[in-house]
């Protein structure tokens, strides 16, 4: 990604937006007069406002949107440590990457809704369903990445090692972690993002809150601006946590793993999001 | 001594001719970096100019200036047959340049990528490329791997079809930019004699302009050699090479060649070994 | 038999897991989790009374189209955006906003503005997919060796032939592995369209199943589900060698 950020460019980053938005408005309050359905930014706006003045429908935003966030923090947390300490599994023995090729496959091919509805028949309504199947979903990826993480740590360096005599700790923190810790990121980095945009979809069947179901339940209602109102908060978060937190220790780690190979090239956040 | 004579016997005329030379590029900084300030060249017909200089002092550059790929700054004259360049751009198909490195596209067989340059300067007729590539495949020692990718070969494999990608357009001048610079002294001497061989095959002798930074292999390769100093260059020692082919790097002639090159890098261009 | 041996793990794998299911199935003995034996069975049936080819059609034929439209949107996107440092720009926070939106808001949004056509469903597909392969097209744009360049440009190489010989060649395994992953998302997606709101198609009969409870069926049609995706992501797979010889 290039971070050198001029007026200029902002300038042309902002413009289409600014342009989408006024389409947007002129559309649905010239053309599209249907409040409900085609909602216009101003009912957007009002339902943002009555969103962070805590009111709604059924029950408190704020407890909804906790309730999701939690369960994502959970999930991704969780799914995220297993999946490491498997992939870096996987990544030394080759028969363990083998054992669990095909479950990660299927992990990532079914939908989460699908994992919910599982879940749901095989264990019944509980709050551990969601996360259950947020956690599967976004182990997956993270368990390939660090495999690969790992299997990129050059043999020379090991045998050096070897031949050092360097003992199983030094050798965790001093030369495992360095190689793989770019691949860690990068991995929370496509998952985090990728869990932002399911976690809904996990949530929207049978949980008794959470935004899933305010979305769900606006739907039904065919009643748009909160939905779209709930899109653009869950979406500034996702990108707020990837700008703050991911992208800076993002690019810290990587000054910190060079010098490499110029070939050897680490994954970007974007790029690694294609995988998932 | 025959041999010699036949050699350097189109002696004389003038092939290239770069008059007051000026070119410099932003550094970092924001400053400046002059490359060349009012540099004179002239290469002669059917002669294998060795253009010998310190790392970063301008020859890639120069080669680039010659095939039309840069524009410098200005320039008095860039002539070739004594037309100039900037008037005539389609003088430059008359050149093919052998890069650095090999510069393959690995989508295509060796064939292929020789292929690729001769439908692009599109001065053979296409129906003698077959017959041409077979001829400077085998002289280059590739037949058997025409249809090979560049992944199935070697690195001096590789090389070596880059120089074939250029000779088989039988260009009037031939541009080669350190092109075994990258290679192990082994293949790098094999590839030297290859190219002499090819080189002196011919009825007249192309023009060749070899860039190096090694001393001896100037010694081994040139009828001219020209010296360039550090940026911002200049021509600091030039001589004619009467020796004959093939030079024994161990001969006591091209061993006092050497010297005297090395002598002059160090007087003159301020190098030191 | 060298052939099986390097295989043995992931065929050890899938061996396990039918067995748990099926032991664990046999051992709980609910309706909730049916042995794995009568999913197939009912699998079979599906395919042997020809059941299973409508939805599979359908969702097929809507997953495909949009992917077709997406892939071509995301490659001009990819081109454009290493063509242009403009449109680059001008695109760029475009890109980012389709990237953050939670998917199912999308679907949501689509199902009701646009209606419930496979039109909707083709168009809401091509928009998640565009992005994704868009970025893999572009960033890979952007490793071209310049060298390369200089190459074509000493050999006067003209347009359609540094086009035709250079620039689609070196993309091309990026198209197909874009392709691998995009189509992937595509089918997920479609999927989904058809869970939340779609009256035909996989996805809508895994929700029927589901709400009748014959939970055999729904992870019989699961299993088609996933099936099919295996399959076409091995074609796929095997275009890739095919194609990518070098
Ligand atoms: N496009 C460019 N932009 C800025 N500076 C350049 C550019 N191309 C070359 N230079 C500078 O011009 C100088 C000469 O470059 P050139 O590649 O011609 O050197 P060279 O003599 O071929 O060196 P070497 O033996 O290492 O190949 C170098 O200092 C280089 O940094
Ligand atoms: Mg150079």
């Amino acid at each position: 990604m290039n971070w050198s950020v001029t007026p200029k460019s902002l300038l042309l980053n902002a413009l289409p937006v600014a342009a989408a938005v006024l389409v947007w408005w002129a559309a649905t309050t010239y053309i599209l007069v249907q409040p409900r359905i085609y909602p216009t930014p101003q009912g957007v706006f009002t339902e943002l406002v009555r969103i962070f003045k805590n009111e709604g429908p059924i029950g408190e935003p704020y407890t909804h949107a906790a309730a999701t966030l939690w369960r994502l923090t959970i999930a991704w947390g969780g799914g995220f440590v297993a999946a490491t300490l498997l992939g870096v599994l996987a990544g030394r023995k080759k028969w363990v990457f083998d054992f669990f090729s095909y479950p990660v496959w299927i992990a990532m091919a079914v939908p989460s809704v699908v994992w919910v509805y599982i879940f749901l028949v095989v264990f019944g309504i509980e709050e551990m369903v969601p996360i259950l199947a947020l956690m599967i979903l976004l182990a997956a990826p993270v368990f390939l990445g660090t495999a690969e993480g790992v299997r990129s740590t050059p043999k020379e360096l090991l045998e050096m090692c070897d031949s050092y005599k360097i003992g199983t700790r030094q050798r965790l923190f001093h030369f495992y972690l360095p190689y793989i810790a770019p691949y860690m990121v990068a991995n929370a980095r496509v998952s985090f993002a990728y869990g932002i945009r399911i976690v809904l979809i996990a949530e929207v069947i049978g949980l008794p809150n959470g935004v899933g179901i305010l979305v769900g339940y606006w739907s039904d209602s065919l009643y748009m601006a909160p939905i779209v109102a709930w899109g653009l908060l869950l979406m500034a978060t996702g990108m707020i946590v990837d700008y703050c937190i991911f992208a800076p220790l993002q690019r810290r780690i990587r000054r910190e793993a060079e010098p490499r190979p110029a070939s050897k090239r680490q994954p970007s956040g974007n790029s690694r999001l294609k995988r998932a | 001594m025959l041999e010699m004579t036949k050699d350097t016997a189109a002696a004389g005329e003038t092939k290239v001719s770069l008059k007051n030379l000026q070119l410099s590029f932003p550094d970092q900084s924001g400053g400046v970096k002059q490359i060349y300030q009012g540099l004179d060249l002239e290469i002669e017909k059917g002669s294998f100019t060795v253009l010998l200089g310190p790392s970063g002092c301008g020859k890639s550059t120069l080669l680039n200036i010659m095939d039309g790929l840069l524009q410098p700054n200005s320039a008095d004259e860039i002539l070739i047959d004594g037309e100039d360049l900037r008037d005539r751009p389609d003088l430059s198909r008359q050149m093919a340049y052998v890069f650095q490195g090999p510069r393959l596209l690995k989508w295509k067989t060796l064939a292929e990528n020789a292929e690729f340059g001769l439908r692009g300067l599109g001065v053979q007729p296409r129906d003698r490329w077959p017959e041409l590539m077979e001829r400077y495949f085998a002289a280059v020692g590739l037949s058997e791997y025409m249809h090979h990718y560049p992944s199935q070969v070697s690195g001096g494999m590789q090389q070596r079809a880059a120089i074939v990608r250029a000779w088989v357009n039988e260009p009037q001048i031939l541009l080669m930019d350190e092109p075994f610079s990258h290679l192990d002294e082994i293949t790098a001497a094999e590839m030297r004699r290859i190219l002499v061989d090819l080189w002196r095959a011919e009825e007249v002798h192309r023009t060749v302009v070899f860039v190096t930074h090694d001393i001896s292999e100037a010694a081994q390769l040139a009828t001219d050699i020209v010296m360039l100093t550090p940026a911002p260059s200049s021509i600091c020692f030039r001589r004619k090479v009467d020796l004959p082919w093939p030079r024994h790097i161990e001969s006591d002639e091209v061993m006092d060649l050497e010297k005297e090159l090395r002598k002059a890098f160090a007087e003159r261009a301020g190098v030191r070994f | 038999m060298e052939r099986f041996k390097e295989y043995s793990a992931q065929i050890a794998s899938l061996i396990i897991i039918l067995l748990g299911w099926e032991i664990s199935a046999l051992i709980m003995d609910t309706r909730a989790l049916p042995p794995a034996s009568e999913s197939f069975a009912d699998l079979v049936q599906l395919i042997r009374t020809g059941d299973a080819f409508g939805p599979l059609g359908s969702t097929l034929f809507r997953t495909t189209c949009g992917f077709a439209l997406g892939f071509v949107m995301g490659c001009s996107y990819g081109i454009a955006a290493v063509l242009s440092r403009t449109f680059d720009d001008l695109s760029k926070w475009l890109l980012q906003i389709a990237m953050f939106t939670p998917t199912l808001i999308l679907i949501f949004l689509f199902l009701v503005i646009f209606g419930r056509t496979s039109f909707t469903v083709i168009l809401l597909i091509g928009l998640v997919v565009l992005p994704v392969v868009g970025t893999y097209i572009r960033d890979s744009l952007r490793d071209f060796d310049e060298e390369l360049d200089g190459m074509a440009a000493s050999y006067k190489a003209p347009l359609r032939q540094r086009v035709f010989e250079m620039y689609l060649p070196f993309l091309i395994p990026s198209m197909l592995a874009a392709g691998r992953i995009g189509f992937t998302l595509s089918w997920k997606v479609g999927f989904l369209a058809e869970i939340f709101g779609f009256s035909n198609g996989l996805g809508w009969q895994i929700r029927t199943t589901y709400q009748i409870y014959d939970v055999a069926k729904l992870l019989a049609w699961l299993s088609l589900f996933i099936l099919t995706l295996l399959v076409i992501e091995q074609m796929m797979r095997f275009a890739e060698r095919r194609v990518v010889k070098w």
